[in-house]
Order: C-alpha cells, then structure tokens, then sequence
C-alpha cells in the first residue's frame, strides 16, 4: 500500500529518538567540554591580564625609580663637585622616605665610591619564585652631569616588593573575577542545559504522540503493543486489535482542502476518546488510519466495540459549515488466532479492513484466511493495471443515449473495459479505485479522452454529425495535472469540435467547490466542451453550486429511475430533479432506463433523454455502427 | 656667621681616602677647580651675562696659580665659554663676571673690592678667615678646600647662589 513506506519512515524517527541513553552519555560528554572550554578561555584570558598588568606595573615602577635618582643627582652635584661625601650621603639619606631602595651609591668617574646609602634593617630574602619570574630585585644607573659633564654615576638597587604585593592583589582580584565569571557561565549554561533537556522530551514526546490529534503514534503502539501480547501470551489471555480508517476521508481531504482534514481527523479523535474504554489503546498510525487494541477481548466483545465504534463515526461532524458524513470501515484480528506478532497482527486486520471495505464500507470484518487471498488479488491488479496500458489491454465501449420522444440516437457515453490476460473481464468498479489511488487514474483518464474523441471523429466522417460523446471523469484528474491541458490534446489530436465532446463529473468531484475545481471547470467551459453532473441525487451537490458552475446537464441517477413510477418516493424525487433542471435551464438524462413505462412516465414528466438497457448496452464502437 | 668645624675633619679624611687622584693634584690646581665649580652654582640678574663668553679676571701676583687658572679656559659656564683674564689691579675689571683674587697685599685688594663694589661681579679672594669685602672666601686645611660666604654682600648686588652650595659652605655670613 502506498501510505506504508511514509509511516516506516515516521517509524524509523520514531526509533531513533527513542534511544536516550546514548544521547545522555553524549549530552555529560558535552557538559564537560562546556566547562573544560570556558576554564581555559578564562584562563588565558586572565593570563594576558596578568602579564599586561605585570609590565605596566614594572614600567610605573623603573618610572618612579628614575624621578627619585634624578631628585638625588640634582642635589647631590654640588657635593661632588665640592667633594663633599659627607653632604651627599645626606642627601642618599633621604632614600630611606622610600622603603623599596635598598641601596644608593654614587661613583666618581673612575670607579671611585664617593657615597652610599643602605637601607636599615634586616633585608628579607626576596621569595624564589620573585627570583625566578626576575621580580626579585631591579638596579638602576644614570650619569650625574654638570656642565654636560658627567661628574658622577648614581646606582640604585630596589626591592620590587611594593611591584610584588600589588601583582599578588591584582592577581587575587582577576582571579576572583574568574571564579565568579565561571560560576556565572556555569549557571547560565546549567539553565541552557536545561531548556534543551526539555526540549529533547519534547521531541521523545513528539516521537511517541500524534501532533495533530494527540493520541499515540504509531511508534508508541507498536511498542505498546508489543508489551500487551507479551503480558496476553504469558497469562494464556487474548486481545483484539481493530484496525479502521474513515471511508470518506480522501474525498474530503482532496475536495475540502487539507486544514479541514485536520480539523475532521481531530473531532474523529475526541469522539473516538468518548466511546472506547480509558484500558483500551487508541492510536493514530497516519493519515485517516487508527488502531484500537483492547485487552483479554474475545471476538463477541470485539464485535460489539467495532459496532460501537462505527455507530459513533456515523453521525456526520460540523466542520466549518461543512456536514461532514464520513463513517469508517473496520478490520479486526484477534491475537493470537490472526497473529502472533504486531507486524502480522495489524497486516491481518489490514486485509480485513480491506474485506470490510469491499464489502460496501460502515461495517467490519474479521480476518480470516482468505482475506489473504483477496489481498493478494489486489496486488495482482495493482500489478496488471501498471502494464494494461501499454499491452493495450484496455478498451472503450459506447452506450446509447437517445432522445426518449423520438427515439432517435444523440449521443454515446464512453465507459472504460479491462480485458486482463490473467484475470479476464475485470469490471470498472474494481481497477478505478485500484487506479485512483496509485495515480494511474491520469493515464487512464487520457487514454478515455484521446480514444473516446478518436472515435467520435470517425462518427463525424461518417456523416453522423449529431452525436456527442460523453467521457467520465474522475474526482482525482481534477488534482494533479493538467486535466484542461489533457482535453485540449485529445481534441486536437482527433480534430475534433469541442462540441462534440460532453464530460461526466461525479459529485464528489465537485464537494465544497474550491476555487481551483471552479477554475477548471471554467476553463473547459470556456474550451467549449459541455460538462454533465453524474450519478445525481445520491451526493452533495446543493443547488447553489449548480448555479455558478458552468454546468449543462444532470444525469438522474439509476437507482431513482429503477422504480418508478411504483415507488412514491422516487417519484417525488425524480419530478423535483426534473422541475429543478428545467428552471435552472440544464437538460436531464435518466440513467438505468430498462422499461417502456420508465421511458413514457420519464418524457411526459419533461426528461427528455435516456440511457439503459432500453436503449442498448455498452458496447464496442463497431457493434454500435452495426446497431444502426 | 655658623661654623661647620665638626664636618670639617670628616671631610679631610674622607677626601684623604676616598678621593687620592684629586689629593694629588696641588694647591693651584685644587684652588682652580674650586674657583671654576663656584661659578656653577651662581646666578646673574638678568642681563650681566655676555653672550658667548664668560669671563673670569684673574688678579694675582703667583704665576703657578695664574698658569693653574688658565687651564679652565674654553670650559663652559652657564653654557657660555669660559674665558681667563690675567688683569692688573689698576685695570678695569667692568667686563668680568667673576673676579678671582689671589695673593696679592691687602689694601691692594681692599681697592680692588672697593671700586667693584654694587656691581654684579662674583668676588672670591684668598683666605683662610673671610676676607672682609669678598662674596667668596677660600681657605685650606690640608689638601682640602673650604669657602666661606658672605650673603649680605651677594644679594646687595643682585647674585644669588645655589641652596646646594649655601649647605656645602664652612659659614656664612648673612
């Protein structure tokens, strides 16, 4: 089935998120790095401080170093001029206002000590690592001039203990700020940690939990199911899985748009919340498919829920001014008689769901082996109809339809046949869905057009020039491509007028009348083919649509014209069609007319045309040649 | 008038062992450089100074000292270049800046004060005890220099001398 391999991949992701142990070894692995990168960012950030600030503070310090020998040397000159050693120890003297000087000398040119000073006191050894990292101790020399003379040296030798204990601060003070940025940076991404935790439950969450409607995913059940059947096999028990999907979802999907869908599949969810038990698993597996798994059930109590269940999805749902009949088909499989595993289980009560559908849909079926067959034949078709068209397998045939005043012939409505080599006559009913839903429907529907044109032509040519063709159209050509584009070749092809050309739109083609259907509907108006309503009277086509549709004609459904004029009701109903047509200006075709007395009864109420077995059955163009 | 005796001694010695290159040099020459440092450390008013040339006038009956002096020509002072004068009592000394006088008798040197007397010249004069008219007076005990100053007559005419050297004087006289 196509939708499959879209909800494995769902699956898969599914799977993949739910593996958290890895992800949180991952998740410490990042943690560590986190920290580890921004120690080391501000640790190389408080080194480059530490070291700027080291130089600008041994910088200040040769600074004030050489102001003090400068002071020193200008009063000490004349004292060396003068040889006086005694003044200028004096004035050396005043180094000792400066604890770091640790010695000051003055030298004569030549060498000669003339004074000196040392500072007082026991001289603490400097540290080693001040002696390692030179912060011990720094000298300091400058010529003592006169006259442009130099007259004497002055030597200084100080302590850079002042320089140290202020590093020591500094440092203490970066390194703080450090501790505190860490800390900081530690707490910001502790909160960071955090919210992405969060969002990673979310996502387990998401992986497990339709977005859309809330209900378990399909990943979820498939574990939760595998839980339960392991739980019903060790206690001996049974259960029961009812597979089911809404019948006429597609049409509202495609027809209505895709936010009505939603909206559809979300009050289908809360209803469905409403009926099943709080012990039962309900889960959405994708698109318009749910699952409900019900625990230690027998098959009567199976029954009776799916009977529940489809009660509950009959009454139609207000959407959006929409009346939305949809009903659900449902499949059960009962474990462990259909299935011992999930896999085989819900392929079981998958091909029931098909036999319930089959069987005319709003009902359900339990599985049963044949409906493996009959699964098997679909994927046969599936397979054949993918090569009928190029083996030329398919075919047209024509039924009459005539003026029923006159009896004369007016035109033909072209129906598809299917002559398979393997499996023989195989009816419309069965390949058009088959073909809908792998999107064959397109090449069928072009084949219809260009054959059904082709053999109109050759009616023209033949002097037949009264006749106009209908061709059938299904609801999904009107999505997709180019329907418009697909008649305009198909008459050029032939050379046809597009008179000649009627086309037969279902009902469901035409539910909610988005605009885009309306655009195309113009279009080919405008082309010039005319466009007949099918099957009408059994959908939802309302009044109002027919007035601002380009419509021509409405053909009365067969089932309306099966009984009359015995039955009242469908008197009543084909008299109200026929008044309705009339004063809409569209003309009416009776379809399925078989007896004289539809035919009378149908023109004195004022239809005038008719189609059925009356008038001939569907069939090959040469038979109707023939015919005439 | 404050004696400095007590440095005095000090002084001597540490000259004797810190210093024996400057020891050596004799008399004259010690005299000479003491003369040329002085200079260093005096101001002009504004304006007594030529441009170019500083000049020292050197009055004195003694050739080695006046050979001594001579040596100092071509240094700089005050950033002019020094220039010794070998004068005669009698001679005018208007033009010097400085005026040195070396052994010669006293009512010579009275005159020669006198008639320099108001004007803005550095007067320094021989002496073991000040020399009464003289800004400057050099003394010598030993090999070692000492001045004595006498401000009173200094800030009369204008000169001020250097705080540096005021300290560094035997005394002075206000």
């Amino acid at each position: 089935m196509a939708h499959d391999s879209g909800l494995t991949l769902i699956h898969r992701i599914a799977r993949m998120s739910q593996t958290p142990k890895p992800l949180a070894d991952h998740r410490r692995g990042w943690d560590r790095l986190n920290w580890l990168s921004t120690a080391l960012a501000l640790g190389i950030a408080t080194l480059l401080l530490i070291s700027s600030e080291t130089t600008t503070l041994r910088e200040d310090f040769h600074h004030r170093l050489a102001t003090q020998a400068s002071l020193v040397a200008a009063n000490s000159a004349a004292a060396v001029v003068f040889q006086d050693a005694l003044s200028a120890r004096d004035n050396l003297a005043a180094f000792r206002h400066s604890p770091e000087i640790l010695s000051a000398r003055i030298f004569l040119p030549g060498g000669t000590l003339f004074a000196d000073y040392h500072k007082g006191g026991a001289n603490e050894e400097s540290p080693p690592w001040a002696r390692l990292l030179g912060l011990d101790r720094i000298e300091y020399q400058r010529p003592l001039r006169l006259e442009n003379m130099t007259v004497a040296e002055i030597r200084l030798v100080a302590d850079l203990e002042p320089l140290r204990a202020r590093m020591l601060g500094f440092i203490a003070v970066v390194l703080g700020a450090a501790l505190f940025g860490l800390f900081i940076a530690q707490a910001l991404m502790a909160r960071l940690r955090r919210a992405m935790r969060r969002a990673e439950d979310d996502m387990v969450r998401m992986a497990h939990y339709d977005t859309l409607t809330g209900l378990p995913n399909r990943a979820f059940f498939e574990t939760h199911t595998e839980q339960v059947l392991a739980r019903a096999a060790a206690a001996g028990q049974r259960a029961a899985l009812l597979f089911f999907d809404l019948d006429n979802f597609k049409v509202v999907n495609d027809s209505l748009g895709h936010p009505i869908g939603d909206q559809l599949l979300k009050a289908v969810a809360a209803q469905l919340g409403q009926v099943v038990r709080q012990s039962d698993n309900l889960s959405r597996l994708g698109g318009d498919e749910f699952t409900l798994l019900i625990e230690g059930a027998d098959q009567h109590q199976a029954s009776a829920i799916a009977e529940h269940v489809i009660q509950a999805l009959h009454q139609p749902f207000p959407i959006d001014g929409h009346e939305l009949s949809i009903g659900a088909s449902i499949g059960i499989a009962l474990y462990p008689d259909d299935g011992d595993s999930v896999d085989k289980l819900l392929r079981s009560a998958d091909s029931a769901l098909y036999a319930a559908k089959a069987a005319g849909k709003h009902t359900w079926r339990f599985f049963s082996a044949a409906m493996d067959e009959q699964a098997q034949h679909r994927l046969v078709l599936e397979a054949g109809l993918h090569r009928a068209l190029d083996r030329g397998e398919l075919r047209m045939v024509y039924q009459p339809i005539v003026d029923m005043g006159s009896g004369h012939l007016i035109g033909y409505e072209a129906l598809m046949r299917w002559n398979s080599p393997e499996l023989g006559e195989v009816l419309p009913a069965q390949f058009i869905p088959v073909a809908e839903e792998t999107g064959l429907i397109h090449a069928l529907g072009d084949f219809a057009l260009r054959s059904a044109c082709a053999q109109t032509r050759c009616w023209l040519d033949e002097g037949r020039t009264e006749l106009v063709v209908s061709v059938n159209v299904s609801a999904r050509q009107f999505y997709g491509r180019g329907l418009v584009e697909s008649v305009r070749q198909a008459l050029a092809a032939a050379n046809l007028p597009p008179s000649h050309l009627d086309l037969e739109i279902t009902e469901t083609a035409l539910m909610g009348a988005e605009q885009e259907v309306v655009d195309i509907l113009n279009d080919l108006h405008a082309l010039g083919v005319s466009l007949s309503l099918d099957d009408f009277g059994i959908g939802y086509a309302s009044l109002s649509q027919l007035k601002r549709l380009p419509i021509h004609k409405l053909k009365i459904d067969r089932n309306f014209v099966m009984d009359i004029p015995q039955d009242s009701d469908d008197v009543a109903i084909t008299t109200a069609i026929v008044g309705m047509a009339e004063a809409l200006g569209l003309s009416v075709v009776a379809e399925g007319v078989e007896t004289r007395e539809q035919q009378a009864f149908l023109a004195a109420l004022g239809c005038h045309r008719g189609q059925g077995y009356l008038f001939g059955k569907p069939e090959p163009a040469e038979g109707n040649a023939k015919a005439l | 008038m404050r004696l400095r005796l007590l440095r005095f001694p000090c002084l001597c010695l540490m000259l004797a062992l810190a210093a024996p290159a400057r020891a050596a040099l004799g008399e004259n020459e010690a005299r000479a450089a003491v003369v040329y440092h002085l200079t260093l450390f005096a101001e002009w008013p504004p304006g007594s100074l030529r441009e170019g040339h500083f000049n020292l006038c050197v009055l004195t009956e003694n050739e080695n000292s006046a050979n001594a002096l001579a040596h100092l020509n071509g240094k700089t002072v005050k950033g002019a270049r020094l220039v010794i004068w070998r004068k005669h009592p009698m001679q005018d000394l208007g033009a010097c800046q400085a005026v040195y006088l070396s052994e010669m008798s006293d009512p010579l040197r009275d005159r020669v004060i006198n008639k320099l007397a108001g004007l803005p010249v550095l007067t320094i004069a021989n002496g073991d005890i000040p020399v009464p008219g003289a800004m400057i007076s050099l003394g010598v005990a030993g090999e070692r220099v000492y001045f004595d100053i006498d401000l009173s007559i200094v800030q009369r005419v204008g000169l001020r001398l250097d705080a540096k050297l005021l300290r560094l004087a035997r005394s002075i006289a206000k």
